[in-house]
């Protein structure tokens, strides 16, 4: 087997390990079933505040990580050792341990100040939120920071050396020619924050109605032993993910023809 | 007038020290020095994309050491030219005006357009031009600001030999119709001395010298510059006397006693018996085949050919003098070669003409 053979059979394996696991979702598959559980109030809930939740802890960690990706790629400044570290966190420490730092964070006098104030984390929304922002956050910066790295910074000095400043440099050259891998990373956030389970049932539990994602709802079916119900449920979240990404894709791929 | 007072950059392990010069307005100043000599350094000090560890730039008066580069109002074209590649021509054009929100220039950009003749070319991505096309329009990019002072980072490198001479005259061109001040950074002996009105030669974060075009073209004062500059043959002698008009010296490698015109060597001061070095390029060195007189100051070499190597319309010789230890490089045209009949082992005599010899100090060992 030549070596160009080799490494598109290693292509394949990866692709019919992940079709294989979902065509054997279709041995408990009910038709019926599935439009039931999407119809139903409590799985149309957990849609809703999936898609809500990943939207807008993508847009924060997005927000977040273009200034801290932009001084990570470009200026030399103490501490930024340390903090180009600590980004991996998010991929070093489980879901499950980071949604038990939350919550020991919010048992601490500080946490407490803030739950007392009005912005309720511990078993709510924003907790949700929350959980999809910390575990994200990290892998944005890294996205950004490496479509940020591939645009020589000669581009930003010549346009400084014409008259911009750095702002207008940044939002004038650099934004633009790193434009899809920022919509890469915003991609790849969202659709982590979309299946983040760990983090979200520990710091806000799996209330219905509540703060049930469509992650959380499949293991509180599975936890009920309704692998029909279960089925469904990953059939949605499965559907939901890849067509946006898609959809995204096509999107990118037109605008890089264009 | 652009002044640099006691420079030290520092970028890395590399160290550019003090570097002190005055630049007047309206001329071409030309910086040479091979690949890792700090040319690209010094320059990105001037422009503001490196903070100098010590010493300051000072514009008209004005210390700018410390200044943010938009403020400076020095024009940067760099190697690789860093034209945008989302935008258009016009568009790359467009944005230092657009930048400043400055319309007064409009015109200037719509005149320099004409000039460099890429009036065709504005609705084009900048992806799709060809290496010529791609340096005029970064070149008029820069001008486009309205801007007197260009810094131009080996920006012809690329380009092959007709159409960087068609670059040269343009930019020569444009220096004279705008009154630009351009700062120009090369390697290439041809594009530094056909620009520059001044010339400085850097080599290891050092500045070696600086002049006008012809002192430094002619009289180089170092055995790097020398060498940097093509002065190939650099032989070890020591002054055996000192008149009016010529230094003379012994060479032991040539197995001969050289004068040396003092009008050119002005620069210098030797002394009798102090060690030094002549200095000629191969371009500069007379055959007197068949001569039937010939002047006693024009250091006459008898010898023989040694070795000859083709170069396209041009050929290299090493002639070897008799009782010599090293040989003289020459280089001649490839029709002063068949005229004078030389080949391989042939006996012939040369000339090195005092005008041409420069002679300067032995600051190492005694040896070349």
């Amino acid at each position: 087997m030549t070596f160009k053979r080799l490494a598109i059979f290693a292509a394949f394996s990866v692709f019919f390990l992940y079709a294989g696991l979902i065509l054997a979702l279709l041995y408990f598959y009910q038709e019926g079933l599935v439009l039931k559980t999407l119809f139903s109030d409590r799985t149309l809930y957990s849609i809703r505040l999936s898609l809500f939740a990943a939207t807008v802890s993508t847009a924060i960690s997005v927000i977040v990580a273009i200034p801290s990706a932009y001084a990570l790629s470009r200026f030399q400044f103490r501490g930024k050792r340390i903090i180009d570290t600590m980004l991996e966190l998010p991929m070093i420490v489980s879901p499950a341990a980071l949604g038990a730092m939350l919550l020991i964070f919010f048992s601490n006098p500080v946490g407490i100040w803030i739950q007392e104030s009005g912005l309720q984390f511990v078993f709510g929304i924003n907790g949700v939120i929350l959980a999809q922002f910390v575990t994200t956050a990290g892998i944005a910066v890294r996205l950004v920071k490496a479509a940020m790295d591939e645009i020589p910074a000669r581009y930003e000095e010549v346009a400084r050396s014409l008259g911009a400043t750095p702002a207008q440099a940044f939002i004038t050259i650099t934004m633009p020619l790193c434009k899809r891998g920022v919509l890469a990373a915003v991609i790849l956030t969202w659709a982590k924050a979309l299946g983040e389970f760990g983090a979200t049932i520990t710091i806000a539990g799996s209330m219905a109605m509540k703060t049930e994602t469509l992650p959380v709802a499949i293991f509180m079916r599975l936890s009920g032993a309704d692998i029909e119900g279960t089925v469904a449920l990953i059939l949605i979240l499965v559907a939901i993910g890849m067509g946006a990404l898609y959809a995204v894709r096509l999107i990118s791929a037109r605008e890089f023809h264009a | 007038m652009l002044e640099l007072r006691e420079l030290i950059v520092r970028a890395g392990g590399f160290t550019l020290s003090d570097i002190s010069l005055a630049l007047p307005e309206r001329q071409c100043h030309v910086f040479l020095g091979p690949t890792g000599s700090g040319k690209t350094l010094l320059l990105e000090t001037i422009v503001g994309f490196r903070r100098p560890e010590a010493g300051s730039v000072v514009l008209d008066g004005l210390d700018i050491t410390h200044m943010p580069i938009e403020s400076r109002g020095i024009s940067y074209v760099p190697q690789d030219l860093a034209l945008f590649p989302h935008m258009t021509v016009e568009g790359n054009i467009l944005y230092g005006l657009k930048m400043s929100n400055n319309a007064r220039h409009r015109q200037l950009v719509d005149d320099i357009v004409g000039i460099m003749g890429i009036g065709h070319l504005l609705g084009r991505s900048v992806k799709n031009l060809s290496g010529g096309e791609k340096q005029r329009v970064a070149l008029v990019r820069a001008l486009a600001t309205g801007c007197k002072r260009l810094v131009l980072d080996e920006p012809l490198s690329s380009l092959h030999e007709a159409m960087k001479t068609d670059l040269w005259f343009m930019i020569r061109d444009l220096m004279e119709r705008y009154a630009l001040t351009v700062y120009l950074i090369t390697h290439d002996l041809e594009e530094a001395f056909f620009l520059g009105d001044t010339v400085s030669i850097l080599m290891d974060g050092k500045l070696l010298q600086t002049g006008n075009n012809e002192e430094v073209r002619l009289n180089p004062q170092t055995i790097s510059a020398a060498r940097f500059l093509g002065f190939r043959n650099l032989f070890s002698c020591k002054v055996s006397g000192i008149t009016e008009n010529t230094f003379n010296v012994a060479c032991p490698g040539l197995n001969s006693s050289i004068s040396i015109s003092r009008r050119i060597n002005m620069e210098q001061s030797h002394e009798n018996g102090q060690s030094a070095i002549i200095g000629i390029h191969p371009q500069n060195i007379q055959f007197k085949q068949g001569a039937t007189h010939c002047n006693p100051d024009d250091n006459i070499l008898h010898g023989i050919v040694s070795k000859i190597f083709g170069k396209g319309d041009a050929h290299i010789l090493h002639f070897m003098p008799d009782g010599g230890a090293v040989p003289v490089e020459i280089e001649i045209p490839d029709h002063q070669l068949r005229s004078l009949g030389l080949a391989q082992n042939k006996r012939t005599t040369i000339s090195l003409r005092p005008e041409y010899l420069h002679l300067m100090r032995n600051s190492g060992n005694g040896t070349v």
